[in-house]
Formats: C-alpha cells, sequence, structure tokens
C-alpha cells in the first residue's frame, strides 16, 4: 500500500448516524445577538483616517520633499540663468573697454600729471607772495627809515649850517639871558627878574632877548617869572623855535622828544616827561 | 454555498433566527462528525457539539468573513475539544466494534473484505497517533478542509500542517507495511 491509498482512505471516513433530537436541541440553543450588540463590533473596526494615517503621513512627506526639490531647482535654474547673463555682460565689457578706455586713461594721466604740476607751482607761487609779501613790508620800513632821514637831512647844506649857526646864538643868547637874570637877582634878594625890561642894565643888548632863527623877531618867554635864584629846577626862559629852555642856574638845555614842560603847583615852571 | 453561507451569516448578525436555523442544518453534521471520531462517545459529541454552536451564536457578531465560515466553525470547534480534553484528561480512542460497524465503500466483495480489513487499522492507526497529529488528520482528511483552512482552524502553519500530515501517512505505511509482513 503507498500514501495515495492511504490517503485515499482516509478521505472516505465512515459515516456517522445523526442522534435523533440534536438539531432540535441545538435549534433551541439558538441566541442570536441583537442587532445594538453588533453596534459596538462596528465602532472596533478602525476608521479611515487611523487605517490610512501613515501611508498619507509618508505620501505628505514625499510630496513636501517633492515640492522643496521643485522650489531648489527653480531657484538654482534662475541663479544660473543670471550668472550666465552677468558672465556674458563682463565678457562683453572686456571686449569694448580696452579701445576706448585707453586714450580716456591718456587724458586722465596727463590731467593728473598736470594738477600735480599746478600744485607745485601754487605752492611755489605762494612761497613767493610770501617773500614779496616780506619785502614789501621791509621795503615800507626801509621807506619810513628813508622818510625820517630825508626829513632830517632834507635841509641843504648850506641852510644846515645857518641853522647849526642859529641854534648856537640862540643857547648863546640864552645864556647871556640867565646870567643877566642872576646878576639882576643878586641885587634883589635872589629873585629873578619877573620881565626882560628889569634886568636891561645887565644885558649887552637888546637882540640877545630874540631868538636869532628867521627875522629875529621872536622873543624869549619868562615861563617861571620871580623864581628863586636858588632852585636850580626851575625854567626861567624858553625858546618855543628851538626847543630850549634856561634854568634858574644859568644852565641851557635842549628838550627832547621825551622832555616837556610841566607847571607846578607853586605856579614854577619845571622840566617833566 | 460560499455565497449562500455568507448571506445567512449577514443575517444572522441582524437576528434572523431562520438565518441561524439554515446554517445550523448545513454544518452540524460535520461538526458532530468531528467531534464523535475525536470523542469516541455519542453524548459526549453532542454536548461539545451543542457547546461549538452555542458559542458560534455569541461570537457571529464578531466573524468578518476574513475566513471561510467552514474555518472558522472548525476553529471554535477545536477549542471546544481543546477545553474538554483539559478537563476531562482522558482519551478514549475508537473501539475496533465502533469502526466495524462504520460500513467503508467497497465495489466487490471481495475487494470490500479486504478494504474494510484495511479501513479498520488504518482508523486504528489514526487513533494512535499523538494528538495535534491526530487532530490534523481529522480536519484535513476526515472533515474535508484544504491544508490553508486547516491551518486556520488549529492556528498553526501550513508548512506544520504539511509535515504533520506527511509523517502521519508514512508512519501508517511503514505500520501496515510491518503488519502485512507479520501475516505472510
Amino acid at each position: 500500500m503507498n500514501s495515495d491509498q492511504i490517503e485515499k482512505l482516509l478521505r472516505k471516513p465512515p459515516r456517522l448516524a445523526i442522534p435523533r433530537g440534536l438539531r432540535e436541541r441545538l435549534e433551541a440553543d439558538i441566541q442570536l445577538p441583537t442587532e445594538r450588540r453588533s453596534e459596538p463590533v462596528r465602532d472596533h473596526a478602525p476608521s479611515f483616517l487611523k487605517r490610512w494615517l501613515p501611508a498619507l503621513s509618508v505620501a505628505l512627506w514625499l510630496l513636501a520633499c517633492v515640492v522643496i526639490l521643485g522650489v531648489q531647482s527653480h531657484t538654482l535654474s534662475n541663479l544660473r540663468q543670471a550668472n550666465d547673463a552677468l558672465r556674458t555682460a563682463v565678457t562683453e565689457m572686456q571686449q569694448v573697454a580696452p579701445a576706448s578706455a585707453e586714450p580716456e586713461l591718456t587724458r586722465l594721466r596727463a590731467d593728473a600729471e598736470e594738477v600735480r604740476r599746478l600744485r607745485a607751482e601754487m605752492a611755489r607761487a605762494t612761497a613767493q607772495l610770501d617773500q614779496l609779501k616780506a619785502i614789501r613790508a621791509e621795503n615800507e620800513r626801509l621807506s619810513e627809515q628813508l622818510k625820517s632821514a630825508h626829513a632830517s637831512a632834507s635841509l641843504a647844506p648850506e641852510q644846515d649850517f645857518f641853522a647849526k649857526a642859529d641854534n648856537v646864538k640862540c643857547i648863546n643868547n640864552l645864556k647871556q639871558v640867565g646870567l643877566g637874570a642872576r646878576m639882576w637877582a643878586n641885587d634883589h634878594n635872589e629873585a629873578l627878574p619877573t620881565s626882560f625890561d628889569q634886568m636891561q642894565n645887565e644885558l649887552p643888548n637888546k637882540s640877545v632877548l630874540f631868538c636869532p632863527a628867521g627875522e629875529a623877531t621872536v622873543q624869549y618867554e619868562i615861563v617861571s617869572p620871580g623864581a628863586p635864584e636858588t632852585d636850580p629846577q626851575v625854567v626861567y626862559a624858553y625858546c618855543r623855535r628851538h626847543n630850549k629852555v634856561v634854568l634858574c642856574d644859568g644852565s641851557v638845555q635842549s628838550l627832547g622828544k621825551t622832555s616837556k614842560l610841566v607847571v607846578r603847583p607853586d605856579g614854577k615852571t619845571v622840566l617833566g616827561r | 454555498m460560499g455565497s449562500t453561507t455568507e448571506e445567512l451569516c449577514r443575517r444572522c448578525k441582524t437576528g434572523d433566527a431562520e438565518a441561524a436555523s439554515e446554517l445550523l442544518g448545513l454544518h452540524y453534521e460535520r461538526i458532530f462528525a468531528y467531534f464523535r471520531r475525536l470523542c469516541g462517545h455519542e453524548a459526549d459529541a453532542c454536548d461539545l457539539t451543542q457547546k461549538t454552536f452555542c458559542k458560534v451564536w455569541r461570537s457571529i457578531g464578531s466573524y468578518e468573513g476574513r475566513a471561510a465560515f467552514p474555518t472558522w466553525l472548525h476553529g471554535i470547534a477545536h477549542h471546544v475539544y481543546v477545553d474538554w480534553r483539559r478537563v476531562k484528561n482522558h482519551f478514549d480512542s475508537q473501539s475496533d466494534e465502533w469502526w466495524l460497524t462504520c460500513a467503508a465503500e467497497g465495489p466487490s466483495p471481495l475487494e470490500e473484505v479486504v478494504g474494510r480489513e484495511l479501513s479498520h487499522q488504518l482508523y486504528g492507526l489514526v487513533e494512535d497517533l499523538e494528538e495535534p497529529t491526530r487532530e490534523t488528520v481529522h480536519l484535513h482528511y476526515y472533515q474535508g478542509l484544504t491544508i490553508q483552512e486547516t491551518a486556520e482552524a488549529l492556528a498553526i502553519a501550513t508548512s506544520t500542517v504539511k509535515y504533520r500530515l506527511r509523517a502521519a501517512v508514512d508512519l501508517m505505511k511503514q505500520k501496515l507495511l510491518k503488519t502485512e509482513s507479520q501475516k505472510l
């Protein structure tokens, strides 16, 4: 006996007699669930969303990836186009620039050189201007000196000689006046005369009372009449033309630019600054 | 047939007692025969059949049609039998007289005599198999389930079903050959 025969026999099992009343008993036991009880069973079935949620999430993720890739590729293509356009523009500019820029560059270089030269020239001119200002100031100073020199040396040699003679003669006259006044004071209580008329007898002639310069018509002035002979600082007579004075002690002095006549509170005139 | 069974199941879910009666009439004889061959006692087979269909009516709402209804039904019957075996904790093999009363169809008188004797030996050898293998043989050969349905009813892999069937047939073949050699 082989396996097929065994299997063939096994597939034909002995028939069995069904006990009586079994079906009735089984039918009596039938208790089917109501529809309401079957409802929760349906509720246990997974919802559409719960069943497809994993697939939907994966699909959404893939969709998002695709969208991102699309946006990136679009941006990349735009950037490439812009890059190509810029390269083309740069190439064109490099081709055009050498021809037109060389003369311009040469002109600009010449202009720059000219500007440098002008700046150096201007610096030189400024220095010369400063020198000129200094020379002009020196010139002005020398002109002033020359003017003063000319003022002092403007007289002719002859005039200079006569002026010096008048000056010496004026000094001699003032000494004569001082000596006569002191001689008169010896007789009048050491007080100098108040006018030239009082001391006429003490003078050699009346011409000594006049300054010899010019027409000899200007008479000396008595600035301190009746001054005491013992006070040597008091000025007795004054020559307005030669700016000279005779003091009470009989000496003659020339008033400089810094000296001037000052009247004291007692009414006497002295030399002051 | 299949569509009729599915329609009856759908109606049973809605509480249709007539559909349940029809469904019972289609399947209760096979379930009774399954238990009768396994248990060895008619009364136990009747009780197990009743328990099985009670469970079927309680669980008919959860039947979703993923497996064929006979497969689902034999799965319940298998669990009922396993529970009964666990409680009873014994195994009663069929008596030789019972197997002799069960007629095996044969064409000729001589072949009928030879076939009856062979069938008697073969059914006895089935009862001598180990319990998992014996139940697999019952479901596949006696109850007529396919290998896939048998695997689903027993909740095992189809490869396991094939292995058990092949092992059972080889073992019975060896024993039959040994018996014949002893007779000669």
